[in-house]
C-alpha cells in the first residue's frame, strides 16, 4: 500500500464526501467548492489514475446519461485500503500538528 | 461561473480525442461536457501532461505494444527516423536542400505577391477602399466631387486630395522637398486612421483663413524632428509660410502614397472652376456594393450635374480598386500568376526530386522491410515508419525553407528604394505565408513521401526477401523513378525556358539602342511651389530662366526642361487630329502628350526630319503649336503632317488645335519597353507644366556636376525642389530595375531548378547502377571493356533525358507563347533561350550518367560478385 500524496489525499477526501457520486466532474466541483484551488479535469483524471492504479479506490462504471452526450460515468469509490490511507494520513498529521496548534492559528 | 454552454467547440474535441488514451476519452468527455468549464487551453495542456503520464503508465504495465500508435513508440519511430537520416547524409542532405529550396523561394515569391502585388490598404476597410478618377487622369473638379459627395449613396464616403511637394525648413537654411498631400477633413477619420501623437483635421482648420497647420508623418517625426515627445505646437515653415504641427501619424502611415506630411484641403481655394489642379478622389465603398454600381452611380450623378464653363464634354468617371492604382489589375495578376506558376514549378521539381531520391532508398530498403514484415510488423506500422521519416524532412525542410525566404525578404526590402515604394508595400514572412509554407510543407512530405511508403509496405514479404536478393526491385521500382526523372527534366525545361526568356528580355533593357547618347547627361525631377507659381506665365518665366541658368553652366553644353525625358514614358492623352477625329468622341486613339523647351531636341541629338522645332516665338501669344514624332506621322499623316492640327481635349486646355510645325526622329517617348510611342511635343512655354524634368549635357570642356545643378537652381530660385538627381544612364536604369529583380529571380529560379535536376537525375541513375553493380561485375568478368560499360550506363540515361526533353519541348512551346507579352525585343521562340536551355540540360543530364558510369567501371567484378 502506498502513501498518498498531499493532493491525492484530497482526492480520497473528496470521494469519500461524495458518497455513491464520485466521478471526475463532481470530484472536481467538491475540490473547487470547499478548498481555494482551480483544478483542470486533466489533473483530476491524473490523479484518480494513480489512486487507481496504487488500488485505492475501487472503479464502477454507470450507464450513460442525457446531459452528458449519451457518454457513460466512471464512479469511484474508497476501498478498505483507500480509507486505510486516508486515516493514516490523517493521523499523522495530527501526529505532526501536535503542539502548533497556536503557530497554525488552529485550535 | 460554471456556465452552460453546449460543450467544448470542435477544435478542442478534435484535439482532446487525439490526445485522450482511449480508456479515458468518453468519461472525460462526459464530464467535461457536463460541466460546461470554458477554459479549453487549460485543458488541453493539463490533457497533454495527461496523455504523457498514461503513456509511461502503459509503457510500465507492458500494454503498450497493443496500442497502434502509444506515445513510447512515436518516440522511437522518431529517433529511428533521426538516426536513418544521419545515416545517409548525403541523401538528407538533397532532399533537405531540395526542399528548403522549393520551400523557400515559394514562400518569398508568396511574400512579395502578398505584400507588393495584390494588397488592400492596411486600414479596416481596406478592401472597399477605392480610387475615383475619371477616364485617362482627366481632370476632376471640386464641384463634381462636392456634387457627388452630396447625393451618392454607393459609399460610407468620399474624400480628396491633392498632392504637393512642401519645401520644408527643419533646420535653418536648409529646405528639403518632402511628398506632401492636402487631404479633405473627412479622409483620415474616413481611413478609420488615428494619429500618433496630437489630433486630425477638424472643419475649423479647412476654412478659408484658418491659421495653417500640418500632421507630420512618423518617419519624419522620428527622422527630421528627432522623435521629440514635445513636438505638438512647434511650428515648421512650409513653402515659406508657417505652420503649427497639430499631430504625428502612425508609423507606416503614408497615404496616398508615400507622403509624410499633410495639410487640410481648403476646397473654396479650388471651387472658382479657373483653379486647373485636379483633385484625387477615394473613398469607401459600403458593405456589399460592388465597384460597378458605385462607378454607374457615379456616372449616372455626373450627368444630372451642370457642366462647369470649363468642362467642353462629360469625360466618364472609372472606380478601380485603390492599390490597382499602382499594380494595374490586369499587369499585377499575370506578374502574380507567372510568379506563382515559376515557384510552383521550382516546388514540383523539388518534390519531383525528393521523391526520387527517397524512392531510390526505399528500393535500397525493401530487404530491411521485408524483414520487418516478417517479423511481424503491420503494413500500417511500416508506412507510419516511412511517414515519420518523411514529415522529419519536410518540417526540417520547411524551416530551411522559412530561414531561406527570411533571407530573401530581407534582400529585397534592402534592394528597394524606399521613395519608390508606397506605403502599404509590407514584404515580410506573415502568417498566411508561413501557411503556404506549412501547406507546401505538408505536399511535398506526401509527394515524397507517400509513394515511397506504399511501394514498400505494398509487396508481401516472401516476395520482397526473394526479390532483394536479385536485384530486380529495381525493376518494380525503374519505371516509376524512369517517370520521375523524365517529368523533372521536362518541368527543368521549361521553367528554364521561361527563365531564359525573361534574363534576355532584362539584358535587353540594359543594352537598349538609345537613339541619342546618354553620356554625360544629368536629370533631376524638379516640383515648383504650387503657391508661387500658380499662373502659367509665371511658370513659363520661371522656367525660362531655370533653362538660361542650366545653359550658363561652364561645363554645359545645353540644357532643356520637359514634361519627361526620353526613356522615361510621356504622359497618355486621347488625342483627336483635325478631320479625323471628333473631339467629343469618347473613344478617341491615344498618344504620348509632352512639353518641351527648344533645345529639347538639340540637347538629345535629334535633328527635324521635316518643318522646324520650337523657338522663341512658340510663347503663350504665339499660335499653339505642336511637333510630332515619326511614329506619329506615320500613323496619322501619310501625306505630309505639316499644317495639320491635333487636340488633347481632356487636357485643362481642352480642346484648342495645336498646329504641327515639324517632324522629328522617335526619341523613346513611349519608355524604355517602346510601348505606343506616338509623341505629340508642345512648347513648355505655351503650357509650362508645375512638375517636370530638367537635363544638361555636359560639353567637351568637363561634367557638370549634380553640385553645379543645385547651385544654378537655387540661384534661380531656392524654394525650387530638385529631387531624384542621377545621371541619364543611371535614371534610365533604376527606371526599370522592376526587370532587373525579376530577371534575377527568374535566374536564380532557372539555376535553382537546373541544380535540383541535375541532383535527381545523378541520384536515381547512381541508384541504378549501383543496383547493376552486381550485372556489372558479370560483365566485366566476362571481359566487357570500360568503354562498353560506360556506354551501357550511358544508353540507359540518355533515353529518359531524350523523352523528359521531348515532354518539355512541348510544354515550353505554349508556355513561351503566354509569355509573350511581358517580354521586350525577345521573340517567344528565341532560339538561343530554347537552345541553350537544351544544351545546359542535356550536359547536366549526361553528367549525372557519366558520373556512376565511371564509377560503375571502377567497381572489382570480385567485390561485385560477392557484393550480395
Amino acid at each position: 500500500m502506498g502513501y498518498p500524496g498531499e493532493f491525492e489525499l484530497l482526492t480520497l477526501l473528496a470521494i469519500a464526501q461524495l458518497g455513491d457520486n464520485a466521478y471526475g466532474m463532481t470530484v472536481r466541483d467538491v475540490l473547487e467548492t470547499r478548498t481555494s484551488r482551480t483544478v483542470t479535469l486533466g489533473a483530476i483524471y491524473k490523479t484518480l489514475g494513480r489512486l487507481e492504479s496504487k488500488g485505492l479506490v475501487v472503479v464502477t462504471v454507470a450507464p450513460p446519461t442525457g446531459e452528458r452526450g449519451g457518454r457513460r460515468r466512471k464512479l469511484y469509490r474508497l476501498n478498505a485500503d483507500g480509507l486505510a490511507a486516508v486515516r493514516g494520513s490523517l493521523s499523522d498529521l495530527r501526529r505532526l500538528t501536535r503542539g502548533l496548534e497556536p503557530r497554525l492559528g488552529v485550535k | 461561473m460554471s456556465q452552460r454552454t453546449s460543450g467544448p467547440p470542435a477544435l478542442v474535441r478534435w484535439l482532446l480525442r487525439l490526445l485522450l488514451p482511449e480508456s479515458e476519452r468518453e468519461f472525460y468527455l462526459g464530464d467535461l461536457e457536463e460541466s460546461g468549464r470554458r477554459s479549453w487551453v487549460g485543458e488541453v495542456a493539463s490533457v497533454l501532461g495527461l496523455r504523457l503520464v498514461h503513456g509511461v503508465r502503459l509503457a510500465r504495465s507492458g500494454r503498450a505494444g497493443r496500442l497502434s500508435f502509444g506515445v513510447g513508440e512515436f518516440r522511437t519511430d522518431v529517433r529511428f527516423g533521426l538516426r536513418r537520416l544521419l545515416r545517409t547524409p548525403a541523401a538528407t542532405f538533397t532532399v533537405l536542400t531540395a526542399l528548403s529550396a522549393g520551400i523557400g523561394l515559394s514562400a518569398l515569391m508568396f511574400s512579395l505577391i502578398d505584400g507588393a502585388l495584390l494588397p488592400s490598404l492596411p486600414f479596416p476597410a481596406g478592401e472597399r477602399i477605392v480610387r475615383v478618377q475619371r477616364v485617362e487622369g482627366a481632370r476632376l473638379s471640386a464641384e463634381a466631387f462636392e456634387y457627388w459627395v452630396e447625393r451618392q449613396n454607393s459609399f460610407e464616403g468620399l474624400a480628396a486630395w491633392v498632392e504637393r511637394t512642401a519645401n520644408v525648413v527643419f533646420e535653418p537654411k536648409r529646405s528639403e522637398p518632402l511628398e506632401s498631400a492636402a487631404l479633405t477633413v473627412t479622409a483620415l477619420p474616413l481611413l478609420s486612421v488615428v494619429p500618433q501623437l496630437g489630433r486630425l483635421f477638424t472643419l475649423e482648420d479647412a476654412r478659408p483663413g484658418a491659421a495653417a497647420v500640418v500632421l507630420v508623418g512618423h518617419e519624419t517625426w522620428r527622422t527630421r524632428l528627432n522623435g521629440d515627445p514635445t513636438v505638438l505646437g512647434r511650428t515648421l515653415r512650409l513653402n515659406g509660410e508657417p505652420a503649427e504641427i497639430i499631430g504625428v501619424m502612425p508609423e507606416g502611415f503614408g497615404f496616398p502614397m508615400n507622403h509624410q506630411l499633410w495639410t487640410p484641403l481648403h476646397l473654396d481655394a479650388l471651387r472658382p472652376d479657373r483653379n486647373p489642379a485636379s483633385l484625387s478622389v477615394f473613398g469607401v465603398l459600403r458593405e456589399g456594393v460592388s465597384i460597378r454600381v458605385a462607378a454607374a452611380e457615379l456616372n449616372d450623378l455626373d450627368t444630372q450635374r451642370p457642366r462647369t464653363a470649363a468642362e467642353l464634354f462629360r469625360v466618364p468617371v472609372v472606380v478601380k480598386g485603390y492599390t490597382d492604382i499602382i499594380n494595374p489589375p490586369g499587369r499585377s495578376q499575370q506578374l502574380a500568376g507567372i510568379m506563382l506558376g515559376v515557384a510552383f514549378l521550382v516546388l514540383l521539381v523539388a518534390c519531383a526530386n525528393a521523391a526520387s531520391v527517397l524512392l531510390a532508398q526505399a528500393a535500397v530498403r525493401s530487404r530491411e522491410v521485408a524483414v520487418r514484415a516478417a517479423l511481424g510488423a503491420s503494413r500500417a506500422r511500416i508506412a507510419t515508419q516511412f511517414w515519420i521519416e518523411v514529415s522529419l524532412l519536410a518540417i526540417l525542410g520547411a524551416a530551411g525553407g522559412v530561414l531561406l525566404a527570411a533571407v530573401g525578404v530581407k534582400l529585397v526590402r534592402n534592394a528597394v528604394p524606399s521613395w519608390l515604394t508606397p506605403f502599404w508595400f509590407d514584404i515580410r514572412i506573415d502568417v498566411p505565408v508561413l501557411g503556404f509554407v506549412a501547406a507546401g510543407a505538408v505536399v511535398a512530405a506526401m509527394l515524397a513521401g507517400v509513394m515511397p511508403a506504399v511501394h514498400a509496405s505494398r509487396g508481401n514479404a516472401h516476395d520482397l526477401l526473394k526479390d532483394a536478393t536479385r536485384g530486380t526491385s529495381s525493376r518494380r521500382l525503374g519505371p516509376l523513378m524512369g517517370r520521375l526523372v523524365r517529368i523533372e527534366m521536362a518541368v527543368s525545361f521549361v521553367l528554364l525556358v521561361a527563365a531564359g526568356l525573361f534574363v534576355r528580355s532584362a539584358l535587353n533593357v540594359r543594352r537598349i539602342d538609345l537613339p541619342f547618347n546618354p553620356q554625360g547627361v544629368h536629370t533631376s525631377w524638379v516640383r515648383l511651389p504650387d503657391a508661387r507659381y500658380a499662373s502659367p506665365p509665371d511658370r513659363a518665366a520661371l522656367i525660362d530662366r531655370l533653362v538660361n541658368a542650366l545653359t550658363a553652366i561652364p561645363a554645359a553644353s545645353s540644357a532643356t526642361v520637359a514634361s519627361v525625358m526620353p526613356g522615361f514614358g510621356g504622359a497618355l492623352r486621347p488625342v483627336a487630329v483635325e478631320s479625323v477625329h471628333d473631339p467629343k468622341d469618347p473613344d478617341l486613339p491615344q498618344a504620348r502628350h509632352i512639353a518641351v523647351t527648344p533645345d529639347y531636341f538639340a540637347t538629345f541629338g535629334a535633328s527635324v526630319l521635316t518643318g522646324r522645332t520650337f523657338d522663341s516665338r512658340d510663347n503663350l501669344d504665339g499660335l499653339p503649336v505642336a511637333v510630332v514624332n515619326r511614329a506619329f506621322a506615320r500613323k496619322y499623316f501619310a501625306d505630309g503632317a505639316i499644317g495639320r492640327r491635333v487636340a488633347f481635349p481632356t487636357d485643362a486646355r481642352g480642346s484648342e488645335w495645336l498646329t504641327i510645325v515639324g517632324v522629328v526622329p522617335d526619341l523613346l517617348a513611349g519608355g524604355l519597353d517602346r510601348e505606343l510611342e506616338e509623341a505629340v511635343y508642345h512648347p513648355v512655354a505655351q503650357d509650362p507644366p508645375a512638375s517636370f524634368q530638367l537635363a544638361v549635357r555636359s560639353g567637351p570642356a568637363g561634367h557638370s556636376t549634380a553640385e553645379s545643378i543645385r547651385e544654378a537652381a537655387a540661384g534661380v530660385d531656392p524654394d525650387v525642389a530638385l529631387f531624384m538627381m542621377n545621371t541619364m544612364q543611371a535614371a534610365i536604369r533604376s527606371a526599370n530595375t522592376v526587370y532587373a529583380w525579376f530577371s534575377a529571380l527568374f535566374l536564380l529560379c532557372g539555376g535553382l531548378a537546373l541544380f535540383l535536376a541535375a541532383i535527381g537525375l545523378y541520384g536515381v541513375m547512381a541508384f541504378h547502377v549501383t543496383q547493376r553493380t552486381r550485372e556489372i561485375g558479370v560483365r566485366m568478368a566476362l571481359g566487357g571493356g570500360r568503354g562498353t560499360i560506360i556506354r551501357f550506363v550511358l544508353r540507359q540515361g540518355i533515353a529518359q533525358i531524350a523523352a523528359g526533353l521531348v515532354a518539355g519541348i512541348l510544354l515550353a512551346v505554349p508556355v513561351a507563347w503566354l509569355l509573350r507579352t511581358g517580354l521586350l525585343d525577345v521573340r517567344p521562340f528565341d532560339p538561343l533561350v530554347f537552345g541553350s536551355v537544351l544544351v545546359v540540360l542535356l550536359a547536366a543530364g549526361w553528367l549525372g550518367c557519366l558520373m556512376p558510369g565511371l564509377r560503375a567501371t571502377r567497381v572489382d567484378p570480385q567485390v561485385a560478385l560477392a557484393a550480395e
